[in-house]
């Protein structure tokens, strides 16, 4: 017994000894190389410890940001309109028509938090930036100043779009009109260091440089969203004078190798992700043709229309149809490209009319009670020309021609609005639809519910889908009788009618 | 570790020999691999082919020879020895449907019976491997593990399953078991390389099964706490053949065979007509087994080759396969086992994607074959059309060495210790090329392209085990056992595309567009555990033990993690008080209980606030990317189960059945972060989810007359998963998120829902029950993605014992699928399609709803994703003819698919494989089954 309490002993005493000394080992094993493992992406940590030159790379990722805040904007604002028909897509069903839209769309969450990405991403910058002692003083306002100028245009798509936005976490939601105050804010202070030569990584494409004309005209158009006539008219007039204004625009770039136009793929072959545009503006489709093609966001043309309505506020229409004219002579841009083979057939969908017009010998009337245009649909699939920056279906003499009225001039700047901004993202604003926020934000920060917060804020003159034809879509529907095309309705006649837009005669 | 030194060898001068034969007690039929061995020795040998067995070199001395089969009792004798005599002792066992003898080592820290165990290890015997017809091992599994559920991904080639073992415990892990080849893990890791569509590759795919000994399988729970953090899954423990001493025996397999294309599920004629041909496969291996008493070898070559069932070879699988494996007895203290094995392995897969360039998607779901209304080669003609189609190609190649040296070191009777040393070395390469006239043809922008992706992972890997006996006491006998683990992971992996192609290039650097990107992750991972196991008056087995992870998971900050299992089995029909009148009929009764902790780690360096930096117009441009968490620790799995094994008629039907309640906590949920930050979802440690699972399993012997025999083996398992607890943030419970499907109807975690649960828009009915266009979005209709009920039935039939005929039937049921096949058919106005639309005439006299929108009817076809298939039928002809050693088979895998209930897809195949690592199916599309793989075999031993 002695004796097996004895061996019982020693072997507890081997079990406690081989335990101990290969934890030992295991242990001495994890102090030596095999454990050894670098985290290998960007911490904060890698970014403080790099404080030299890396100004460039938190502003260019700024840039991919903003054109991909353009891209989802554009595309989300092309096919809830009246602009474009979703005919088959993995794009949300339901948001052709803005009333079907909730917090809950599958498509609404890229323009929102693109913007709000871009929001943080720019206020992240300003506070990186001056970390970078590669910089001189100069250098160094003016980096500053851009990510300011980023941090604007993010607020203003907001502004356009959205109509409760909080801007910090657990914030309450702002209005339009304070986050276009916010917005302005943000421009007045890139302004002074935007004089200087852009910041921009060695070797980059120019068109990446941001002078001063671009933050005077999202002024304009901030004032104009606010009903500030006399502030929109200083700015638009600032845009005009500064030098190099003739023909500017500042545009969404994009990388053909890493990050491409995402409105693209909509547009080009149509197999699989078709979207169609209203037949009235057949002729601009497709806008843009390459993967890396430019989305315009800030152009002359918009100082001279907010020009023709602060003309038309003030009830001088002279004035407002010399703008307009001013207009559509900048819209008429030589960049045009001429022949582009477009192979897209204008596919016939059985449900929604079985037929979408695809040949010149059409025509197409605004609404029921407008004239019959020619011209505006092309042949398909053909050779058709493209304008990839602006491009408009009206004339000088077309201006010269109308009645001096406001119902018709508004009616035309909304026309050309439409036309010399499509596909940029702007038609939501235009039509007066603000979207719900995306559902995350309200799980985060519940700041309210109903129109604004989870549902879209949709004008009672948008008309609902019961008033139209059988088997077509809302502000898209249209018949086909003979050779005319007929739209159901004309959104900018409708726009007009209502007096919705921002600067509007007392 | 390693400093183990060889014992010299004793004096052999003066030794005996046992010699015997091992045969049934019911037929007398020789048992071919009958185990013999000296208990307390290393002294073991293996029946042969005329069941004789001979142990050499016995010192003199009384000893107790075991004899041990599969499938039967074991048996005991005892001998005296005496030098330069042989002593001839002979083994009649007993058939028995119980496996309560057989001896596992998964998850344990020395070899014991499973009579032993509170939680049961299951085992994929030689037998079992022999009745079917497989590939790799998630097919060896299929159907033969009660718990454990194997779903098909696709039936093209490189692909991997998707299993689920006792549900689904994580939300942010796969659910594929933690697999070893002889103590060494290895990398069964997929979706990585180049998407074809939603089917993925997978490096299960390359375990291939022909050098499989057998397979054992702890179900995650206490059965692989052992295994620690990384187990929640069980594990899968794959031991190849060592060689058996003997006469060298030299052994020649011919397969040859066609791949039959499964096309139940194809909708169109001209598919059926064009798309498919019938593969011819070819398989030839060498095999050489033989060796000593001190020397065993099995050396094996093996060349296997189809062109597959898609028309132009694209789904051809070419693998060579060289094994090698030994076991040397160095001394009665120490002996070695080493195995390798090379495989290479080179397919081709086409695009299954939804895209212009898919094949299938064109022919079953797109317009171009039915309306020949997108003509891109300006040709109609069906067979020019699939010509373009199949322009593109995608072909994929791996080398993958496996190598495992595992010392058994016994200084004493009571102290055995277990070394292995051992890697996973795994390299592919992957190619995707679509050539010019192709996207000329096709209208893209991009002028041909070629996309090539590398991953190369090597996983170094140490283990040791040791066990110490305590002397017996009395009542009780108590095993300390005690061991860890170490091993390290390394990915890394370089993807490079060139687009708009120099003319007739196949590199990609011969572009107009030259992109690249890399990939790099490396985890190390260590963990030690103790254990103690007891067994009190012979039939009451309870062990206890602990378990200390630490990984890299964290970044710099390796933390430790103690994880715990306890149990308790009973053998109560071995005890004096059973009446043994009950004996006659219920002839075993074992009771077990157990409770046990594993875990999952969050991937690496989710710790920290990290920046991604993506290449933008030529400059690195810094982004958000993971806000980061500084709590983030594993997920616990905490298992409890208890169970109830019965044999019956002297043990020759066997009943078991087990019930396990297993609760992840600290669940890893994506959190999303405020928007407004800019940051995307977050792991957090705040979900909890719970598995029920019921496993049934009855075997036996049905009809036994004289020249047949007839076996049954059915397994059965009902599966409860729910979230019970989605958890909070900021007082907020976390909103439901995606982890599957598609934006219109997606797999969710959900409150009180399962892992899973499908939601999806609704189109809402009118009073008057048409469908004008009005939705409900983002609605649950009770349906889910994992299987609440599968199971299997094995039949093996045995004709004048030379013959056998075995079929395996599987099941699997309770879930549903999102039918996207008839989405896409909708969207492209399929009359049979728009009919499964209710009320869909209104659709075109009021109502916006436009069928080519086809994301709008993700809620109609979500349906029963049920199927009953006969998985197995292989008939095997031993001594063919009377020519002795020479075998015949014939074989079909996947025969037959017997009943589905969802429209047009096989719902055991998942067309889109979700970008995370969770793969839980329930996606149908234009896919396609496995071929009916026809094999004719041919084996010769000389």
């Amino acid at each position: 017994m002695n004796k097996t309490k004895q061996s019982f002993k020693a072997r507890l005493w081997m079990a406690v000894l081989t335990l101990t000394s290969s934890s030992i080992m295991l242990l001495n094993a994890c102090q030596t190389n095999p454990t050894e493992v670098i985290n290998p992406t960007i911490t904060d940590e890698a970014l403080r410890a790099f404080p030299g030159g890396s100004a460039n790379q938190v502003l260019q990722g700024v840039r991919n940001q903003f054109s991909a805040m353009i891209a989802n904007v554009t595309l989300y604002n092309a096919y809830v309109s009246d602009d474009y028909v979703n005919i088959s897509t993995f794009l949300s069903p339901i948001a052709d028509n803005p009333r079907n839209i909730n917090a809950d769309d599958i498509s609404l969450p890229a323009s929102y938090s693109s913007a709000q990405t871009l929001r943080a991403q720019a206020e992240f910058a300003i506070t990186q930036i001056p970390l970078d002692r590669t910089l001189n003083p100069t250098q160094q306002a003016n980096a500053i100043a851009q990510a300011r100028f980023f941090r604007g245009m993010a607020l203003l798509v907001l502004a356009e779009n959205f109509a409760n936005i909080p801007l910090v976490e657990g914030g309450p939601g702002l209005t339009s009109s304070q986050v276009l105050r916010e917005a302005i804010n943000s421009f007045l202070a890139a302004l002074p260091g935007l004089a200087s030569p852009s910041v921009l990584p060695p070797g980059s494409d120019p068109r990446l440089a941001i002078n001063q004309i671009a933050p005077r005209i999202a002024l304009a158009r901030a004032y104009r969203l606010l009903g500030r006539a006399d502030s929109a008219a200083f700015y638009a007039n600032a845009a005009l004078n500064t030098p190099g204004s003739a023909g500017y625009v500042y545009r969404a770039l994009y990388d053909p190798q890493n990050f491409t136009n995402g409105v693209i793929p909509f547009l080009i072959t149509r197999v699989t992700r078709d979207l169609q545009p209203l037949p009235r503006l057949d002729f601009l489709d497709p806008k843009y043709t390459a993967i890396d093609a430019p989305i315009p966001v800030l152009k002359i043309e918009e100082a001279h229309l907010i020009l023709a309505e602060v003309a038309i506020a003030e009830g001088n229409f002279a004035e407002a149809k010399a703008r307009l004219k001013n207009a559509i002579t900048a819209a008429l841009r030589p960049d045009s490209i001429i022949g582009f083979n477009s192979t897209n057939t204008r596919p016939a969908v059985p449900a929604v009319g079985g037929f979408r017009p695809r040949s010149n010998t059409l025509s197409v009337r605004a609404d029921a009670n407008s004239p019959a245009i020619p011209g505006l649909i092309r042949t398909r699939p053909g050779p058709v020309n493209v304008y990839p920056t602006s491009f408009t279906s009206l004339r000088p003499a077309d201006i010269d021609a109308l009645q001096n009225n406001e119902e018709e001039l508004v009616r035309t700047l909304f026309l050309l609005r439409q036309e010399i901004f499509f596909l940029e993202g702007r038609r939501l604003s235009d039509l007066g639809i603000r979207l719900p926020l995306w559902r995350r934000q309200l799980d985060v920060n519940p700041i309210g519910t109903g129109p604004g917060f989870d549902l879209p804020i949709v004008p009672t003159y948008i008309p609902g889908f019961a008033n139209f034809n059988p088997g077509t879509h809302d502000m898209d529907a249209f018949t086909v009788s003979g050779s005319v095309v007929t739209c159901s309705v004309d959104m900018n006649r409708v726009l007009a009618r209502n007096r919705a837009y921002p600067l509007r005669r007392p | 570790m390693l400093c183990v030194g060889l014992v010299s060898a004793q004096a052999q001068t003066e030794t005996g020999e046992i010699r015997g034969v091992v045969t049934d007690a019911n037929d007398a039929q020789k048992l071919i691999g009958a185990q013999i061995t000296i208990l307390d020795t290393r002294i073991g040998a293996v029946t042969n082919v005329n069941g004789e067995y001979v142990l050499r070199r016995v010192p003199p001395g009384e000893y107790t020879v075991v004899a041990k089969y599969i499938g039967y009792k074991s048996a005991t004798k005892q001998v005296t020895v005496e030098a330069g005599k042989t002593v001839e002792v002979n083994f009649e066992l007993v058939p028995s449907a119980v496996s309560a003898e057989e001896v596992v080592v998964t998850g344990l820290a020395a070899a014991t019976e499973k009579r032993k165990l509170s939680a049961p290890v299951q085992s994929i015997t030689p037998q079992m491997i022999q009745n079917i017809t497989v590939q790799s091992i998630d097919q060896l599994l299929q159907g033969q593990i009660a718990g454990v559920s194997v779903g098909m991904a696709s039936g093209l080639p490189g692909t991997g399953s998707r299993i689920q073992s006792r549900g689904v415990k994580s939300a942010a892990n796969n659910s594929t078991p933690v697999f070893y080849v002889d103590n060494v893990r290895v990398d069964v890791g997929d979706n990585f390389g180049i998407g074809t569509g939603g089917t993925v590759s997978s490096s299960m795919a390359q375990l291939v099964t022909g050098e499989i000994e057998r397979v054992e399988v702890a179900l995650g729970g206490s059965a692989a706490t052992l295994y620690g953090t990384q187990a929640a899954n069980g594990v899968t423990q794959i031991f190849t053949k060592k060689g058996v001493p003997g006469t060298p025996t030299v052994r020649v397999v011919a397969t040859l065979g066609a791949d039959n294309p499964e096309t139940k599920f194809v909708q169109e004629e001209v598919t059926r007509r064009l798309f498919f041909q019938t593969g011819f496969f070819q398989n030839y291996t060498l095999n050489l087994n033989g060796g000593g008493d001190i020397f065993t070898y099995n050396i094996s070559a093996m060349a296997r080759s189809t062109n597959g069932f898609i028309t132009r070879n694209q789904a051809r699988d070419d693998l060579y396969n060289i094994a090698f494996g030994a076991r040397a007895i160095f001394n009665d203290k120490l002996d070695a086992e080493i195995s390798t094995t090379f495989i290479r392995n080179g397919f081709s897969r086409l695009n299954q994607g939804n895209n212009i360039f898919a094949p299938l998607g064109a022919m079953e779901t797109g317009v171009a074959f039915r309306e020949r209304r997108f003509t891109p080669a300006g040709t109609d003609n069906p067979d020019s059309l699939l010509a373009l189609w199949m322009l593109p190609e995608y072909d994929e190649n791996v080398n993958r060495i496996i190598t495992s040296l595992t010392l058994n070191y016994v200084p004493f009777k009571w102290f055995t210790n277990r070394v292995t040393i051992g890697f996973d070395y795994n390299k592919r390469e992957a190619r995707f090329l679509t050539p010019i006239e192709a996207s000329i043809a096709f209208g893209s922008a991009v002028l041909g392209s070629i996309t090539r992706a590398d991953r190369e992972f090597m996983q170094p890997i140490i283990n040791y085990a040791g066990s110490i006996r305590l002397p017996e006491l009395e009542v009780a006998t108590i095993s300390l056992n005690f061991g860890g683990e170490a091993f390290r992971q390394d990915i890394r992996s370089i993807f490079g595309s060139g687009q708009n192609l120099a003319a007739g290039t196949r590199t990609f650097n011969q572009a107009g567009i030259v992109t690249g990107s890399e990939g790099v992750g490396s985890i190390f991972l260590a963990g030690a555990f103790a254990e103690v196991r007891a067994e009190l008056l012979k039939h009451i087995f309870i062990d206890g033990g602990m378990r200390f992870d630490g990984s890299t998971a964290f970044g710099r900050n390796v933390s430790f993690i103690p994880l715990a299992r306890g149990g308790i089995a009973a053998i109560l029909s071995d005890f004096e008080f059973y009446p043994s009148e009950w004996k006659k009929y219920i002839s075993f009764v074992k009771l077990r209980g157990a409770l046990g902790q594993t875990g999952n780690f969050p991937a690496p360096f989710l710790r920290d606030r990290t920046f991604s930096a993506p290449s933008f117009l030529g400059s690195a441009a810094i982004a958000p990317a993971n806000p980061g968490n500084p709590d983030i620790k594993p997920e616990f799995v905490t298992s409890l189960e208890g169970g109830v094994e019965l044999g019956f008629l002297e043990d020759r039907i066997s009943f078991s059945v087990t019930y396990s309640a297993t609760q992840t906590t600290d669940g890893l949920f994506a959190v999303p972060s405020d928007p407004v930050t800019g940051f995307g979802l977050v792991q957090r440690n705040v979900g909890s989810v719970f598995n029920g699972v019921w496993e049934l399993s009855l075997s036996g012997n049905v009809i036994k007359i004289t020249d047949f025999e007839l076996n049954a083996r059915l397994n059965m398992a009902f599966v409860r998963n729910e979230v019970t607890d989605i958890g909070t943030v900021g007082g907020r419970p976390i909103p439901e998120f995606g982890v599957g499907g598609f934006a219109f109807s997606g797999l969710f975690v959900s409150n009180g829902r399962p892992i899973g649960a499908i939601r999806a828009n609704r189109l809402a009915q009118e009073a008057d029950g048409t469908y004008r266009g009005r939705f409900i979005p983002n609605q649950f209709n009770g349906a889910q993605s994992i299987p609440t009920y599968f199971g299997s039935l094995t039949l093996e039939a045995v004709v004048i014992r030379d013959i056998t005929v075995s079929a395996l039937f599987e099941y699997s049921g309770g879930n549903a699928l999102i039918n996207t096949l008839q989405v896409l058919r909708i969207a492209n106005g399929y009359p049979d399609a728009l009919a499964r639309i209710p009320g869909y005439v209104s659709f075109s006299q009021n109502s916006v709803v436009n069928p080519a929108n086809f994301a709008a009817y993700g809620a109609f076809f979500v349906e029963d994703a049920r199927w009953i298939k006969w998985r197995d039928v292989t008939v095997r002809y031993r001594n063919a003819f009377g020519f002795r050693g020479a075998n015949l088979s014939a074989a079909i895998r996947n025969p037959l698919v017997i009943s589905t209930a969802a429209a047009g897809v096989d719902p055991e195949i998942n067309w889109a494989r979700s970008a995370g690592a969770l793969d839980l199916g329930s996606t149908g599309g234009a896919n396609l089954s496995a071929a009916r793989q026809i094999r004719f075999t041919l084996e010769y031993n000389f």
